[in-house]
């Protein structure tokens, strides 16, 4: 496999892990800070979650901390495409656009595969 | 006492290539005392990250054939959201039941079957097989060349783990693994490390599911995530050193594990 791939899939999930970590690290500060407590939402709305990043608000930036680390295999599989029909290896690229489109559907459907 | 979980689960996860449902799951239920549908969320966000601590560390070694990764994974996320749509007309005890009875076979015939010297031996004797790759064996001190054998078979397999993955909630390493092993005669690291990076694609449609219905408990979450990068992180860098029957031996503790624990479930 080439060494380029492999390097930058390595990068991809460790800058997903560290980003995700800082995040949780920050979320504890905030918390501190603040004085508040971390809460539980009965129903997630994302443009909310970003609007209490911004403000610091200890729940949403935990809340991101997990958005970022299950975003973060979705992220790689895309880059493995891209890198796939960039080197002209469709079957590869076919088989990488294929699963995202499945784990698409199965979010469409409400399937916790 | 939540992280300290997460780092048992993380490191035995990623040594193993499996998800870590079947012991995140009971853990939360039955000792902290977690509805199922928390622990589940959790389980998903825990499995996501486990993989990405882990496969971040395994393909810099060259320990995933992310070829064959693609490949499979196309057929099991398949299978899981053909699982996921089956999954209510299913008799969930009889299901069970098969399915503990089906892991003790799958142990005793992978116990008995094949050993690291017939994987070496039917790579060196046979140059049939696709997805080509080498990587540097830590515990041998020297690069191997393997191809995947009988890639069908596997490819079949992979297909029925995912719809047990989709039926039942678990990850399906437990059959992805001894697949590519013993079927397709892929050196036991190798199957691991592969089955870990599929496990997190898998993952994380189901767990942005549940975290956009309300199911995820942030701070347990959190608390378990940092357990299991730490955990996942210790085991992915000294795998490659540990030698392929260690890593099957206890693999085989885990199925007859969570056979028994499955065969209690149905019969309770």
């Amino acid at each position: 496999m080439d060494r380029h791939l492999n390097l930058n899939i390595s990068r991809l999930l460790t800058w997903g892990t560290l980003l995700s970590l800082l995040f949780i690290t920050l979320s504890v500060v905030e918390l501190f800070i603040t004085g508040t407590h971390i809460t539980t939402y009965e129903e997630l709305n994302i443009l909310q979650l970003l609007k209490g990043l911004v403000s610091f608000n200890p729940t949403d930036t935990l809340y991101f901390a997990l958005l970022v680390i299950i975003f973060t295999p979705i992220a790689n599989l895309f880059y493995v495409f891209l890198y796939f029909i960039f080197s002209k290896n469709f079957i590869s690229a076919v088989c990488a656009l294929t699963t995202l489109l499945i784990l698409a559907s199965a979010l469409i459907l409400g399937l916790a595969v | 006492m939540l992280i300290a979980t997460g780092l048992g689960v993380g490191f035995l996860s990623a040594m193993l290539g499996i998800g870590g449902g079947s012991l995140i799951i009971p853990v939360m239920v039955l000792v902290f005392g977690y509805s199922i549908h928390t622990a589940i969320a959790t389980s998903l966000i825990v499995i996501v990250s486990t993989s990405n601590s882990a496969a971040s560390v395994n393909t810099l070694k060259n320990l995933v054939n992310i070829r064959l990764a693609l490949f499979l994974e196309m057929i099991t996320a398949t299978g899981a959201v053909c699982g996921g749509l089956i999954s209510t007309n299913l008799p969930e005890k009889q299901l069970t039941l098969a399915f503990s009875i089906f892991l003790i076979i799958v142990a005793i015939l992978y116990f008995k079957g094949v050993t690291h010297k017939d994987i070496v031996n039917a790579q060196a004797s046979d140059s049939k097989g696709v997805f080509e790759e080498k990587y540097f064996d830590g515990s041998l001190n020297k690069n191997i060349t393997y191809r995947a054998k009988n890639i069908i078979p596997t490819t079949i397999i992979s297909g029925f783990a995912g719809i047990i993955s989709g039926s039942m909630g678990i990850g399906g390493g437990i059959f992805k693994v001894p697949a590519m092993n013993a079927i397709s005669k892929i050196p036991m690291k190798i199957s691991t490390a592969t089955s870990n990076f599929m496990i997190g694609l898998t993952a994380s449609a189901g767990a942005l599911i549940y975290f956009k219905s309300g199911y995820v408990e942030p701070v347990v979450s959190g608390m378990m995530v940092i357990g299991v990068i730490l955990g996942s992180n210790i085991a992915a860098r000294f795998f490659n050193k540990l030698q392929d029957s260690t890593i099957k031996n206890i693999f085989l503790i885990f199925i007859i594990f969570v056979a028994i624990q499955m065969f209690m479930k149905a019969v309770n």
